[in-house]
């Protein structure tokens, strides 16, 4: 498997289980899309696999490299895994193309505009590279922090709610950029969403997640 | 009684205050400006070839030093206490204020009189067969003191600025794989920027504003400029022309500022998550008490300790019932007047915020003028206006009292409140604005949507929210009044006298060791008050 | 309504009403006392007056610049009745911005001789302070000093010290020498002294002593009043530094030791001229100069007291025999001459 989970269980200091005894896999390039309620746990997944938090118990495993159990924690800087927040993030005081290129290795100028340019360009925002991130609309944003995770090729990129902040009237449009844009890129990517629709129309297959875990089917 | 009025065409009460609060700081200092387009002296002509070239590049020098050493003293303090977790964290997260609580003259006196001949540190190095002297009266010593001692006005902007970063921002650079160096860099001090340079401004403007410790160091600068125009050419008006000029380098350093921020943001209105302090290694963890405790040691202990050993052959200074009357005297006029400075700053903010139009732009620069003019300069402006607001009001105060005093608001503590609050709305002003422009408007505007009034909002919204940036206003302020010495030297009542006049009455006359059990209660006081407020709880949650 | 304009008006009525009262004793006789030495000594004998004539003593004390700055403004309508200012330029300042009045009293005139007093009877000096220079015995005998000039000779290179010009000792001592030698002769005078300082000038008089202590130079130029000071410290080790060093008259055969006074005034628009007067007249009292000298080391202007015992040791002196007015006449030009001969 390219992505395993096993027996992942996460709970915040003095609180009930978030997850419990939660296994999951998937395939590389696949594009999964993880539903449940809001409290069902989702996000705390996609944190726990980033590295953000630590789980209690379990493991999980990239690409044929243990990224955490009981004994090993990979530091999220060194896991290669990318994710689009639910309100992006991009950095306030950095321009459209200092956020794409934040994550871009060390390399000359010209090489990093080139990337830089052919990340907008897949993300349709060429325009925009000198712009500032309040000058930008939510969806151009959306985009932006697509391609700045994309930046860094990561083994698994995972995507928090990217519709919940735009506008319902164009969702249509943005389901088949963005799934335009992850088939271009051939990323393996888990996208956590609350609306069935969405998970429909984009994923290759859902995953239904329930009070910290996901079902056996 | 609710108010059902909302945002309306007609002034608030908010705005009001500020326009009448403007106009009254306004009066003084446009009576002085107004000189300035008079034909330079002869004096003039003085100052500027052999005084003015020298003075501003040893200004330039002195500020971009302190400015420098301040920031990095504040900033790095802020980031270790913020986001990393080690022994005593808590203790040095309110400690690191405490340099503020010196002042940079008293600093001054006691490390040289350490570091001369006589002192502790230099009989030390003769024990050990050293007899070389250490001259901390120099640029490099003046610019090491006032960095000590004024670096929290950076470490309380930063840290606040730091406690409401979302921790957003920098999990996302971890996932681009930002190692702890560049997250600092590239996105923790960049985001920091408004607070870091808010702070190192107050810092800019206090060593500007400095007269005793350049003049006791020898070093020429700026504000030894303008009392020398003043005290020993006797040319007040050369002394206020050179006020004006740093006035405009102050204008320009903020203008730099800005003009370097460019279209760039440093807020975006993302949820904040709470902040997960880093454990650190054994070894770094050593590194980072120690260097906190290095700050802490020479931006306070040392001094203080050496003003306790001064104080015991001294004692007899303190022994007085008089000192009842001066620390009642002097908590009292501190208190107040800073509250009342906190109060003004709030109304400022609040007018600002709910217009948008350059006339409160403009009324707030005038508000925040009186910090970058040298407090002896504002004495004469302020102590000018009195008098002619006293002969105005005459023939009214004939009406009460026949006989009474001509001068009945010069002669009152009315003139010493009135300077200090043109002096230091900007320190609370600064402090207030950052901290609203963290909550943003919507709980404001939530609340005016639901029917309460202005005040009603503020008083039950906006004010419990803005809870510590209104306690680190006041903390700034109190303290800046009770060091406060060129305007309560010359605007106090007669025979008044406070905690500072008192150090004065030492200092002025070389007796540096007499001058540690007044100043020790300066310091004390500031302490407590440090403390009280970084440990008062409410709702079972620490403010600091 | 709301609870600030309440507690904000409450608060501000408590302060004016303070203010109004507050400080200002209402004893039927009492004087205000503008001064800017703030020396408990002085208090102390504030107090004795008032326990004598039973006239209170309401006392202001600020720097002189900033009280005369605020006599001006406040013109007729000011509270002081009497000037206190340690410097004869000030003293003259004052008068020449016409804030004084002449007094013409018996007593004072006994008790202050002529030159340090105002020719029109408009200031009148309490104390005598003398500005010397200081030198180290191991390293310089009293031989080899003579005279404030000498200092310029080239075997005195690197090792003078004083303190800054902005200081106004050193501003009423180049003062007194364009008075006495000119202006030529004064310029050459500073550009020689500058050429033989042992360091920019920093720190205050007690530190030019240390400095030569400490061997960083061997002879200072300092006031009396704060050799005095320091052999008297609560500091022990400044105690051993006034001990070690001597003091030096200079111009003892030439044209005398630079001396500058504190001095007393009765302000032009007093309302308490009769109390003010007796005020200075017990100011220069036996009895208030023998406090003034004893607990103060500063010499007493009446004649008749002696000075402290330490003062007493380092021998009489001559004084530079000019009008002091003219510490007030020349201290402009003075600074400017020290500007441009570079006297940091």
């Amino acid at each position: 498997m390219y992505l395993d989970i096993k027996q992942l269980a996460f709970a915040y200091p003095g609180g009930a289980p978030v997850l419990n005894n939660l296994h999951f896999t998937m395939e590389k390039g696949e594009i999964v899309s993880l539903l449940g309620p809001s409290g069902s746990g989702k996000s705390t997944l996609l944190r726990l696999i980033a590295g953000l938090d630590h789980p209690a118990d379990g493991s999980i495993e990239l690409n044929g490299v243990t990224l955490s159990d009981p004994t090993t924690f990979v530091i999220p800087e060194r896991r290669n895994v990318g994710m689009v927040f639910q309100d992006y993030a991009l950095f306030p005081h950095m321009s459209v193309f200092q956020n794409v290129a934040f994550g871009l290795p060390k390399q000359s100028r010209q090489e990093q505009r080139k990337v830089v340019l052919e990340l907008l360009r897949l993300v349709n925002l060429e325009a925009k590279v000198d712009r500032y991130p309040h000058e930008l609309s939510g969806g151009e944003q959306q985009r932006i922090a697509l391609a700045r995770s994309l930046a860094t090729k990561p083994d698994v990129l995972l995507l928090d709610e990217p519709f919940s902040n735009l506008d319902a009237s164009l969702k249509v449009t943005l389901r088949r950029d963005l799934r335009r844009i992850l088939n271009t890129a051939e990323t393996t990517c888990l996208i956590v969403t609350h609306d069935e629709q969405d998970a429909l129309a984009i994923a290759d297959r859902v995953v239904r997640m329930t009070e910290g875990t996901i079902p056996l089917k | 009684m609710r108010m059902k009025r909302l945002l309306s065409k007609t002034p608030s009460g908010f705005t009001i205050i500020t326009i009448v609060v403007a106009i009254l700081i306004l009066f003084p200092l446009s009576a002085m400006f107004g000189d300035i387009l008079d034909a330079p002296s002869d004096t003039w002509v003085h100052i500027r070839t052999h005084l003015l070239p020298d003075y501003l590049g040893n200004t330039i020098i002195l500020i971009v030093g302190t400015a420098v050493l301040a920031a990095l003293l504040g900033f790095f303090s802020a980031y270790f206490v913020t986001f990393h977790d080690f022994p005593m964290r808590r203790f040095f997260s309110w400690a690191l204020i405490l340099p503020l609580a010196l002042p940079s003259y008293i600093a001054a006196y006691v490390y040289a009189d350490m570091f001369s001949y006589t002192g502790t540190f230099a009989r030390a190095l003769r024990l050990m067969g050293i007899t070389q002297l250490v001259d901390v009266m120099s640029m490099a010593g003046a610019i090491l003191i006032f960095g000590l001692t004024l670096y929290p006005y950076v470490y309380l902007m930063v840290k606040s600025s730091l406690q409401k970063q979302s921790r957003i921002y920098l999990d996302n650079a971890r996932l681009l794989h930002a190692g702890p160096l560049k997250r600092l860099m590239r996105v923790i001090i960049p985001l920091t920027r408004p607070a870091l340079i808010g702070g190192t401004l107050l810092v800019i403007l206090e060593t500007l504003n400095d007269y005793g410790v350049v003049r006791y160091f020898g070093v020429r600068v700026f504000s030894y400029a303008i009392f020398d125009a003043w005290f020993r050419l006797a040319d007040v008006a050369s002394a206020i022309r050179l006020s004006g000029l740093m006035l405009l380098l102050v204008f320009g350093i903020v203008a730099a500022e800005k003009l370097l921020r460019g279209r760039r943001r440093f807020q975006a209105a993302l949820k904040s998550s709470s902040i997960r302090r880093m454990k650190l290694s054994v070894r770094s963890r050593t590194l980072v008490i120690g260097f906190l405790s290095l700050v802490l040691l020479f931006g306070f202990g040392i001094p203080v300790l050496e003003m306790i050993g001064n104080l015991f052959a001294t004692w007899h200074v303190l022994l007085d019932v008089e000192w009842l009357y001066i620390i009642i005297n002097t908590l009292t006029i501190t208190i107040f007047a800073s509250a009342l400075i906190v109060f003004i700053a709030l109304m400022t903010v609040n007018a600002m915020r709910l217009s948008k139009s350059r006339w409160a732009a403009v009324l707030l620069k005038i508000t925040n003028l009186g910090y970058a003019i040298p407090g002896a300069v504002i004495a004469i402006a302020v102590l000018i206006f009195f008098v002619d607001l006293d002969r105005r009001l005459g023939p009214l105060y004939e009406l009460f009292q026949n006989d009474g005093p001509a001068l009945l608001l010069t002669t009152s503590l009315t003139m010493l409140v009135f300077a200090y609050c043109l002096r230091f709305i900007a320190i609370a002003y600064n402090s207030v604005d950052s901290t609203y422009e963290k909550i943003g408007m919507s709980y404001t505007e939530a609340a005016y949507t639901l029917g309460h009034g202005k005040w009603n909002t503020l008083w039950r919204i906006d004010l419990p929210l803005i809870r510590t940036g209104l306690i680190s206003a006041f903390i700034i302020v109190f303290i800046d009044v009770l060091k406060e010495l060129p305007l309560t030297l010359v605007l106090r009542p007669t025979n008044y006298d406070t905690v500072a006049t008192r150090v004065f009455t030492y200092a002025g006359d070389e007796m540096i060791h007499e001058a540690s059990g007044p100043s020790l209660v300066i310091i004390l006081l500031s302490a407590m008050m440090i403390y009280y407020l970084t440990h008062m709880k409410r709702g079972g949650k620490h403010v600091s | 309504m709301n609870k600030f304009i309440l507690i904000l008006s409450v608060f501000l009525t408590g302060l004016l009403l303070t203010g109004c009262t507050l400080g200002v004793e209402n004893d039927e006789r009492a004087l205000t006392v503008y001064t800017d030495r703030h020396y408990d000594t002085d208090q102390e004998l504030f107090d004795q007056f008032t326990e004598e004539t039973g006239i209170a003593v309401n006392v202001v004390k600020a720097g002189s610049d900033e009280l005369i700055n605020r006599l001006r403004t406040e013109g007729a309508d000011t509270a002081a009745d009497v000037f206190i200012v340690a410097d004869a330029g000030r003293l003259h300042q004052a008068k020449e911005n016409d804030l004084l009045q002449a007094v013409e009293s018996d007593v004072i005139t006994a008790n202050v001789p002529a030159n340090y007093r105002d020719v029109d009877n408009q200031w009148f000096g309490l104390t005598v302070r003398a500005r010397v220079i200081v030198f180290h015995p191991d390293r310089v005998s009293e031989d080899d000093l003579s005279t404030y000039e000498d200092l310029t000779d080239p075997k005195w290179n690197g090792r003078v010290v004083v303190r800054s010009s902005a200081n106004i000792y050193n501003q009423s001592l180049i003062a007194s020498f364009l008075s006495i030698n000119g202006e030529s002769a004064t310029r050459s005078f500073i550009a020689g002294l500058v050429a033989n300082f042992a360091r920019t000038p920093e720190g205050n008089d007690r530190d030019q002593a240390k400095a030569v202590m400490a061997g960083l130079a061997d002879v200072a130029i300092m006031n009396t009043y704060y050799m005095g000071k320091m052999a008297n410290s609560s500091d022990p080790y400044e105690v051993e530094v006034a001990n070690a060093l001597r003091v030096f008259f200079p111009n003892q055969d030439t044209t005398g030791t630079h001396v500058n006074i504190s001095g007393a005034a009765v302000t032009k628009h007093s309302d308490n001229v009769a109390e003010a007067v007796a005020f200075i007249e017990f100011l220069t009292s036996p009895t208030a100069q023998a406090l003034f000298a004893e607990a103060n080391y500063e010499y007493p202007v009446n004649p008749d007291v002696d000075a402290a015992e330490l003062l007493e040791s380092w021998g009489d002196f001559i004084a530079q025999d000019i009008p002091l007015t003219d510490l007030g006449t020349f201290a402009q030009e003075a600074t400017i001459l020290m500007d441009e001969e570079g006297w940091n």
